[in-house]
């Protein structure tokens, strides 16, 4: 007889104890071999081996390709064994030799499979091209790490094939493994090990220590030095290990039993159902946690098929498993046989019509063997016993349904959840049954399919995690992420300011992608821009008044034949569903290009339409920072106001019904490709317009002066576009049609939107985005009367950027304190809004006093506000301004 | 002949159960499978059957079925607190699987 030692640390030994047990040949009842018996010291022996494999380093940080070669080489030794496999495997687990000869072949694939996929498809290092956290700039990655020791705990049905399902996930995702394999079935674990040593894996990587499952299961799935515990075993020895796997947090994943329904439709084929049936449930004696033991067969049909089932059952030849001529061998242990026949005679019991089988069967010369006769019973209800404990023997309970829903409810009736059947000849049918059945794996007009690529395991109480597959492996690594501070100073960290008093983001990122085209005549540039963005189909989008004044129809003619057609319904106050209906018309159209014509309104919808057309869905989809990762659809903007900046800025500002409340989407991405700047379309612009776009200008240069992400760039552009405006607001009010004030507004305007998309805003654009989006205010003139207010309210921070403003609006601050040049800033932006005859109090756009409390407790939720250059942390900070401003 | 034994403390928690739940019916020890290899005994109220070997323990009744006995022998049933549950480790002078007297069970009503 055959002597097979514990392998341990490349080392084939003896137990301690000296302990040796037998293992034997289910269908002869006589020993075959002796085994070394594993007890609590080998296996303590036999983790520290692992632990300190693993630690090393040689195995764990062994480059992928060349684990990849070792695994293979390990494949080639299992090769060199295979004949012994399967002749060892058929003896010792009772498999039949015409499946046994097959379990080498489909092990070794496995194991080339799964280690090609592991070095060439598995996402090792994976990058985040958007992190979600527009406060934290850097590079974001994730490392995929082995987890360390895992334990291997495999079943008697497949104990080769589940050994290798341990075994290869494990070694190629940088693991090290010990393997206990089934007392029952002992042999095949062992010689894995002997070609595991041959091919040079090295001393530690594998471990094999047949034993009892009650002795030196608690050792394994509590030692600490063990990291992940997979079984595949039964739901009661699953739940244990759960139970003391959560005592060290280790990773878990078992794949439980099962009672998996194979559902018989009325047009399923017949004869192809009859064979699939009896295959789902008597293949490999029925010992097989998949198959289909609850056959749900539909009324119109079930006579026949039973009958069919009857005839086809009885032709199966149960055999020694090493004749050829056997479909089906012994039963694996007495003590199985021995619960099969209780099983039976329960069905019996509960008053279910056995059909056929329900007996041992004698095998000539074989009296000792564990033979059991293929058993079908009838008229089983699915609240029977035999309906909902898994009996794992060539039993199957033929449940009689009505409707597809039936089947369905029948089906999931269950606390298992493993696999299951549908046979149809309707496909769609099968796969509606297949949807809604809570399974892992369903077969449609087939059964027992395993895949390497395809993952198996349980829903329910069948099991967590997956065999197979990339989700294998993903089950033997753990992820660490990655951050890179982009900027690594504390000046630049604004977590880190939460903890500070000083407050102001120093260093910065300065983008600016948007080509400005400005001038008299800047509209022709139009017929070029679009070719050159390589755009065929432009959508013009404008709102009713621009389209009324003849503004969208001059850049209509200015497309030719590019522009496709005009969406004009856009409102003052852009909201989502404004978004989305322009969008559909632009994919109703198969618009490339967007084209927008009018203020901000039209500006910041065709943002939220260039990205909804590229990605798909609908705007509320897309109302997030910072998350785009391609270029969006092209996007040229012609702005008729001299306010918003939308031209050049990485923003849009749109209603959110749904929220009550103004949201944004910020991604450079969503920033005009195009902009240009042509002052015929801001001749006309009415006084009043002139004035409350121009202070929206002027609120955008300020707040990005006095931010706290301020910057000398921005402060730049900043200054520049003060100055601007506040020497041609005047000129552009007293003469509307003077094309050199219109054209320094514009610009004006271009490089406040430079720099507050940097630099960002503050308080005043928060309170104004609430009271435009709770009264309707425009926004011009709500940052205009709000912005004084605030600016003063600032000094105590800003003093130093506010007098430079003072500057830029012409305030000779030159014998002015600091201090109180900063306030004179407040004074000459106030004095140039009464001057130009702009709306100087919230009362006269509206707004009632008793809404203000509510309105600065919207305002200081807003996103403007964290940019504040002084901190906003009271409300009652902001009614205060309010007040003043009201 | 002795089916079954059970210590002091396993009796009082088994009463108490029956008792909660106003089971009257006495305790079956059956062959139970779990899934996917490895059968296990178990524990539930059922009535008498005519192949049942029936003893009365401390005033509990408990059932098995003579073939079961055959397989088993005698049956410990112990009632266990472990680090997430209480329950009943149930294990046979002749053991039906490697994993007896690994986890744990409780009375199916």
């Amino acid at each position: 007889m055959d002597n097979y030692k514990l392998f341990i640390d490349g080392k084939f030994v003896d137990a301690k104890s000296g302990k040796t047990f037998q293992t034997i040949d289910p269908g002869t009842g006589a020993p075959i071999a002796s085994v070394a018996q594993a007890g609590k010291e080998d296996a303590e022996a036999a983790i520290a081996a692992a632990r300190r494999a693993f630690d090393k380093g040689e195995w764990s940080r062994m480059p992928v390709k060349a684990r990849m070669a070792k695994v293979q080489d390990f494949a080639d030794q299992v090769a060199q064994q295979g004949l012994r496999l399967a002749a060892t495997e058929s003896m010792d687990a009772g498999q039949i030799i015409s499946l046994a000869k097959f379990m080498p072949l489909i092990s070794i694939t496995h194991m080339r499979n799964l280690s090609l996929a592991a070095a060439t498809k598995f996402p090792w290092e994976e990058e985040i091209p958007v992190s979600g956290n527009a406060f934290a700039p850097g590079r974001e990655f994730i490392r995929r790490e082995p987890l360390g020791v895992c334990v291997g705990i495999v079943p008697w049905n497949y104990p080769m094939y589940i050994a290798v399902w341990k075994i290869t996930p494990a070694l190629c995702m940088g693991n090290t493994i010990v393997i206990k394999p089934a007392s029952v079935t002992p042999l095949t674990a062992c010689i894995l090990a002997e070609a595991a040593k041959a091919a040079g894996i090295p001393d530690g990587v594998i471990n094999v220590i047949p034993g009892p499952g009650g002795e030196l299961g608690k050792v394994l799935c509590t030692h600490p030095d063990v990291d992940k515990v997979a079984l595949t075993g039964s739901t009661e020895v699953g739940r244990e290990i759960m139970r003391m796997a959560a005592g060290t947090v280790k990773k878990v994943s078992l794949e439980l039993g099962g009672k998996s329904a194979n559902i018989i439709l009325d047009d399923a084929d017949i004869d192809l159902a009859v064979e699939g049936a009896c295959f789902g449930t008597f293949f490999h004696q029925g010992q097989v946690c998949s198959s289909g033991t609850r056959l749900l067969v539909q009324s119109r049909i079930y006579d026949q098929f039973l009958d069919k089932m009857k005839k086809r059952a009885e032709l199966l030849r149960v055999g020694y498993q090493m004749d050829a001529r056997s479909h089906m061998g012994p039963i694996v242990s007495k003590e199985q046989l021995a619960t099969v026949e209780r099983y039976v005679k329960i069905g019996r019991e509960e008053g279910a019509e056995l059909i056929t089988g329900g007996k041992r069967v004698d095998v000539p010369g074989m009296p000792e063997g564990n033979y059991y006769a293929p058993t079908i019973f009838a008229r089983v209800n699915n609240r029977m016993r035999i309906a909902q404990e898994e009996i794992f023997g060539p039993v199957v309970s033929v449940i009689k349904f009505d409707s597809d829903e039936e089947a369905l409810a029948i089906a999931n009736d269950s606390i298992y959840g493993l696999a299951g059947g549908v046979f149809s000849g309707n496909n769609a049918r099968a796969q509606r049954i297949a949807n809604q059945v809570r399974t892992g794996t369903m077969w449609i007009n087939n059964y027992h399919i395993f895949s390497d690529f395809c993952p198996f395991g349980g829903y329910k109480q069948s099991g967590i995690g997956r065999d197979f597959g990339l989700e294998c492996l993903h089950e033997y690594t753990q992820i660490k992420r990655i951050h890179v501070n982009s900027m690594a100073h504390n000046h630049t960290n604004m977590y880190f300011q939460l903890i500070s008093d000083y407050k102001k983001v120093d260093g910065f990122t300065y983008s600016a992608p948007t080509t400005v085209v400005s001038g008299h005549g800047a509209l022709s540039s139009i017929y070029k821009a679009i070719v050159d963005l390589g755009c065929k189909r432009a959508l013009v989008l404008t709102d009713p008044g621009v389209k009324a004044a003849g503004l969208a129809d001059l850049v209509k003619n200015a497309l030719a034949d590019f522009c496709i057609g005009m969406f004009d319904k856009i409102p003052a106050d852009p909201d989502l569903e404004a978004v989305d209906a322009a969008t559909e018309a632009a994919r109703e159209l198969k618009a490339d290009c967007i084209v927008s014509v009018g203020g901000g309104s039209v500006m910041d919808t065709a943002k939220g339409v260039c990205v909804t057309l590229k990605n798909g869905g609908k705007a509320n989809d897309y109302l997030n920072f910072l998350v785009l990762t391609e270029p969006q659809t092209p996007h040229i903007a012609v702005p008729t106001t001299s306010g918003t900046g939308s031209e050049v800025t990485s923003v849009a500002v749109l209603t959110s019904h749904a929220a009550g409340r103004k949201l944004f989407i910020v991604d450079p991405r969503i920033s005009p490709n195009v902009a240009i700047l042509d002052p015929l379309f801001t001749l006309g612009l009415p006084k009043a317009l002139t004035v409350s776009t121009a202070m929206d200008a002027m609120t955008h240069a300020v707040e990005a002066m006095t931010s706290t992400m301020s910057n000398l760039i921005c402060d730049g552009m900043a200054l520049q576009a003060i100055r601007l405006i506040g020497e041609n607001l005047p000129l552009a009010v007293e003469d509307g049609k003077n094309e050199k004030a219109r054209i320094n507004l514009q610009v004006a305007a271009t490089m406040a939107g430079w720099a507050f998309t940097t630099a960002q805003v503050g308080l005043a654009h928060g309170m104004a985005h609430t009271i435009g989006a709770l009264h309707h205010v425009p926004h011009g003139a709500a940052c205009g009367i709000i912005l004084p207010k605030v600016m003063r309210y600032n000094v105590e921070t800003s003093a130093d950027k506010l007098a430079l403003v003072a500057h830029a609006l012409g305030v000779n601050i030159k014998d002015m304190s600091e201090k109180d040049a900063a306030l004179a800033a407040a004074d000459a932006v106030e004095a140039l809004m009464q001057k130009v005859g702009h709306p100087m109090r919230l009362r006269d756009v509206g707004v009632p006093e008793d809404n203000l409390a509510i309105c600065a407790f919207h305002a200081i939720a807003d996103t403007a506000v964290i940019f504040n250059g002084r901190p906003v942390s009271d409300p009652n900070d902001i009614i205060q301004l309010y007040t003043q401003a009201y | 002949m002795h089916i079954v034994n059970l210590d002091a403390g396993t009796v009082r928690a088994m009463r108490s159960a029956l008792s909660q739940r106003g089971s009257i019916q006495p305790v079956r020890i059956d062959l139970r499978f779990n899934g996917c290899c490895d059968a296990s005994l178990g524990l539930c109220t059922d009535a008498v059957n005519d192949d049942d070997l029936t003893e009365e323990f401390d005033g509990l009744t408990f059932i098995v079925d003579r073939e079961t006995f055959r397989l088993t022998g005698e049956i410990t049933i112990s009632y266990v607190s472990r680090e997430g549950g209480d329950g009943y480790v149930i294990t046979s002078d002749k053991a039906v699987s490697e994993w007896e007297g690994f986890s744990m069970t409780d009375i199916i009503f």
